[in-house]
């Protein structure tokens, strides 16, 4: 049932629905997601936004989210270069999405358009480097920074 | 602009616009807080406008730290993101894990881990429902809930060896076995439990003080909750019936079956009578898996290598919905390991709560979502604190602490 | 002589130690109650523990954040212990007439209980802090919300007397305690006194988990050891207050021909009578959670004032 109604929404936005396990992964290009996320929530019982994840794969992160319902999670996933680490944030139709999104954003650099929380911090303290790699990409070497914050 | 999505835009859009001189800090070090954390609210008189939070005072990095650790260590590593639920942390993360590997986990471990847990569930729930009474300033119920919760932290001892930072799970079963002493002192003090928990339940009912601070206060409705995604209790309290445990059961969950309370209200009158049922309810759970108990091996041997994959997992912690996100990619260490912890699911809940209410309804709001800032702020790197080197030894800070107050001498 | 009545007993010294034990009992009150031991390590019983709080906490460095009214912050706190200092020495303790008695000392009482709360928030108000001016604001309306039943039960022993003077009240009672004909102002006088003493439930301008410090906050060192102190020492005014008014004074069932003993014996009834009064604020105040000021001013304007007034009538008639 549910299978079907989001084979349906992947041939629709292009993307490619695969599964693990007892989820399913809905795999789109970074201009989709909102649509995606968007159909997603208004599937029958799917409004729960569990979390926003941000992975660094390398050359490029993975953002995913993560909508459950009873035994089966469905996750949208969408991978942005690390070049461009711009994606349009869900918080305008999801607001539950507005403290996750800020939380990647922290964390992995990555900017969420439209996110009012973008202009701050909310995890990182005031004194890590705006210039420095964030802290969860591979590139992140703690001693560097610590270097770099010494110099302050 | 329809008025629907005015009213969606206003959630977030005031986050960041405020006057100064209405602004009341709550926190980073307050005494209704725990733990720092800092809240700007803006007043008007006694009434809030605006709640900022600013979280991060407590990042200790500690997925960053997972990446560099093996999936054995990283047990111990992540029971120590939180100290009221630490095992509902090693518990997600072991399931979270087994369930990427085809090792069945005996059943008997499956049943103590549905113990603990249920255990844990009980002394959380009474740690906040103590500290519902000193935010009201009801000093008397404070002292007595958190004598009764001793019970609770002696049994959790008795059966782990630990009181706080139980290290029960692990990945392939669980480290200890019951004894025939324990079950009956299990049975007996379930009893206790249940029967202190039956008192607390007519007297928060009853105590008119208790009742006028609580009654009507925080109003979440279910319209807000499905759009805020609130996790737990919280979530409960508003009506809408969610449950890890009942909708996608783990451990031994599927054998032993909570029932679910919801409520209507949303106020924190609801959220007090939600979490004593659960008390309840834990208790009978534990006697139950008692009684059913099976006999057999605790542990298996568990492989150090796990395969390629992603696993995604909650479990339902004291305070809701515990969400890990782990990817393997074949190796002794795990390529990312995403927590979520139930406090910043509820955070932005707390703060829709507040608005329009009276300051002296901030404590009580705030943390009536049960907030643990230790669980939210876990992920950056870096240390504030400027010492030359990542770790310090005793020595050091000796030496360091000598030279300090020299230096503060010498201005004097 | 009077002097030395006033400086030392039944004056200053001696109110003082009474309101270091009335901390010891509010302390010990509330630990048995709640499951706790208390003080118990300073002198037998941990009897001399609120003195070591005092003594240590006036030793202390004081601070005076840098907005604040420095002239204030440093006169106040001596003004503030002014306050009750000077109206407990017209409670007659050993007799009949207190020290400096006078006909209309009863009026004058009622204004040092005004001046206390004026006090409280001009010291709020000059620390400049943002918790105490919001502790502040609570304050005033919390006084303009009991001020008028305090008042109001406090007429009814006046009429009954038909005496304005605290001594004239005493006498009036040596055959029965006016608690018989106003027992409705006696428990408006209480409820009254619990929110003039901020204690719960009507501890609103200080609660802690709230406003930190309330109106407190910023005082630190010799000034807060002063300020708990007069806080301790409102507390058996206001007691002393309700024995006066209500209980008889020192008036006793036995009379004695041997004047010495006869003060001794009256010294002991109003003791024994002023810590009845005291336990009795002290288990309310346990048992009760905080409310909020809302609240607060509802219960004192809605059910209190109109109670209050009950009673006035109610002993006007009997008069």
């Amino acid at each position: 049932m549910i299978e079907e109604e989001l084979s349906a929404m992947a041939a629709e936005l292009s993307g490619k629905l695969s599964r693990v396990r007892k989820s399913f992964v809905l795999q789109v290009s970074p201009e989709k997601v909102k649509d995606a996320c968007q159909h997603v929530s208004q599937l029958d019982g799917y409004y729960h936004l569990s979390t926003v994840t941000g992975a660094d794969m390398g050359d490029k992160i993975s953002v995913m989210y993560h909508f459950w319902k009873g035994k089966e999670f469905v996750t949208v996933e969408a991978d942005v270069p690390k070049s461009d680490r711009h994606l349009p944030s869900i918080s305008s139709e999801l607001p539950s999405a507005l403290l996750y999104e800020a939380e990647v954003k922290d964390l992995l650099g990555v900017v969420f358009d439209g996110n009012p929380l973008m202009g701050t911090r909310l995890l990182l303290p005031d004194i890590y480097p705006e210039d420095a790699p964030p802290p969860l990409t591979k590139e992140a070497d703690p001693e560097k920074i610590r270097k770099m914050m010494e110099l302050e | 602009m329809s008025e629907e999505e005015k009213e969606r835009r206003e959630v977030g859009a005031g986050l960041m616009e405020y006057s100064p001189e209405n602004l009341v800090p709550f926190g980073p070090v307050h005494p209704s807080l725990k733990e720092p954390e800092y809240f700007k609210l803006i007043l008007e008189g006694e009434k809030i406008v605006e709640v900022h939070p600013r979280i991060g005072y407590v990042h200790r990095g500690i997925e960053r730290a997972a990446q560099d650790r093996t999936w054995v260590k990283n047990i111990y590593l992540f029971e120590r993101i939180c100290g009221i639920c630490s095992f509902a942390h090693s518990l997600a993360y072991t399931e979270g894990t087994e369930s990427l590997t085809e090792f069945q986990i005996p059943v008997r471990a499956k049943y103590l881990r549905v113990l603990i847990a249920e255990l844990e569930r009980i002394h959380s729930h009474l740690l906040w429902l103590g500290l519902v009474g000193y935010w009201t300033g009801f000093d008397t119920l404070f002292m007595w809930i958190w004598k009764d919760r001793e019970h609770v932290l002696d049994l959790l001892e008795a059966i782990t060896g630990n009181r706080v930072h139980k290290s029960f799970s692990t990945l392939g079963g669980v480290r200890k076995d019951l004894t025939p002493a324990l079950v009956s002192k299990l049975e007996e003090e379930t009893k206790f439990i249940t029967e202190r928990v039956k008192y607390y339940e007519t007297l928060v009912h009853s105590e008119e003080t208790l009742v006028s601070r609580t009654r009507g206060v925080g109003r979440l409705t279910k319209e807000i909750a499905e759009r805020l995604c609130p996790v737990g209790p919280l979530l409960r309290c508003s009506g809408i019936d969610r449950d890890v445990r009942k909708e996608d059961p783990y451990a031994a969950y599927e054998f032993i079956q909570p029932e679910v309370k919801t409520s209507n209200a949303g106020d924190i009158e609801s959220l007090l009578s939600i979490r004593l049922a659960e008390v309840t309810d834990s208790c009978r759970m534990i006697s139950e898996a008692l009684d059913r108990l099976p006999e057999g091996p605790v542990r298996v041997p568990f492989p150090r290598i796990i395969p390629r994959g992603d696993a995604f997992f909650h479990v339902e912690a004291p305070r809701g919905e515990l969400f890990y996100f782990i990817r393997s990619n074949g190796t002794p260490k795990p390529e990312r390991v995403k927590i979520r912890t139930p406090t910043l699911a509820n955070l932005l809940t707390a703060a829709e709560m507040l608005k329009g209410r009276p300051l002296a309804d901030v404590p009580v709001v705030l943390t009536g979502i049960d907030p643990c800032f230790g669980c939210m702020d876990r992920v950056t790197v870096i240390d504030v604190d400027k010492s030359k080197k990542w770790s310090v030894s005793g020595e050091e800070l000796r030496v360091y602490g000598i030279e300090y107050y020299r230096r503060g001498a010498g201005k004097r | 002589m009077q002097l030395l009545q006033l400086l030392v007993f039944p004056g200053l010294t001696f109110f003082v130690w009474i309101a270091f034990a009335f901390e010891w009992l509010e302390r010990k009150t509330a630990a048995r109650m709640q499951g706790r031991v208390g003080p118990m390590i300073a002198g037998p019983f941990g009897l001399l523990q609120p003195v070591a709080d005092f003594l240590k906490l006036a030793s202390k460095e004081q601070i005076i954040p840098k907005h604040s009214e420095k002239f204030v912050l440093t006169w106040g706190p001596p003004l503030y212990f002014a306050a009750p200092a000077i109206g407990i020495i017209f409670i007659p303790v050993i007799g009949n007439e207190s020290i400096i008695g006078h006909p209309l000392d009863l009026l004058f009482v009622l204004f040092v209980l005004a001046f206390s709360t004026l006090m409280a928030s001009l010291l709020g108000y000059s620390a400049a802090g943002r918790y105490s001016t919001i502790a502040v604001g609570r304050l005033v309306v919390q006084y303009t919300s009991y001020e008028i039943p305090l008042i109001l039960s406090v007429i009814s022993p006046a009429i009954l007397a038909g005496n304005l003077s605290l001594g004239g009240i005493v006498s009036a009672q040596s055959n029965y305690w006016f608690i018989l004909s106003a027992p409705i102002g006696f428990a408006v006088f209480i409820i009254a006194s619990l929110a003039e003493l901020e204690k719960p439930p009507f501890d609103i301008p200080s609660a802690k988990t709230e406003i930190v410090g309330g109106w407190m906050t910023d005082f630190s060192g010799n000034a807060l050891a002063y300020v708990k102190l007069t806080k301790n020492l409102s507390y058996v005014f206001l007691s002393a207050l309700a024995v006066t008014l209500f209980l008889g004074g020192p008036n006793g069932p036995v009379l004695f021909h041997q004047i010495i003993l006869q003060y001794v014996m009256n010294t002991i009834y109003f003791m024994v009578k002023l810590f009845s009064v005291g336990f009795l604020i002290f288990v309310v105040k346990t048992a009760l959670a905080r409310i909020r000021i809302d609240q607060a001013a509802e219960l004192f304007w809605t059910i209190l004032t109109p109670l209050s007034l009950a009673q006035l009538g109610l002993v006007i008639l009997l008069r």
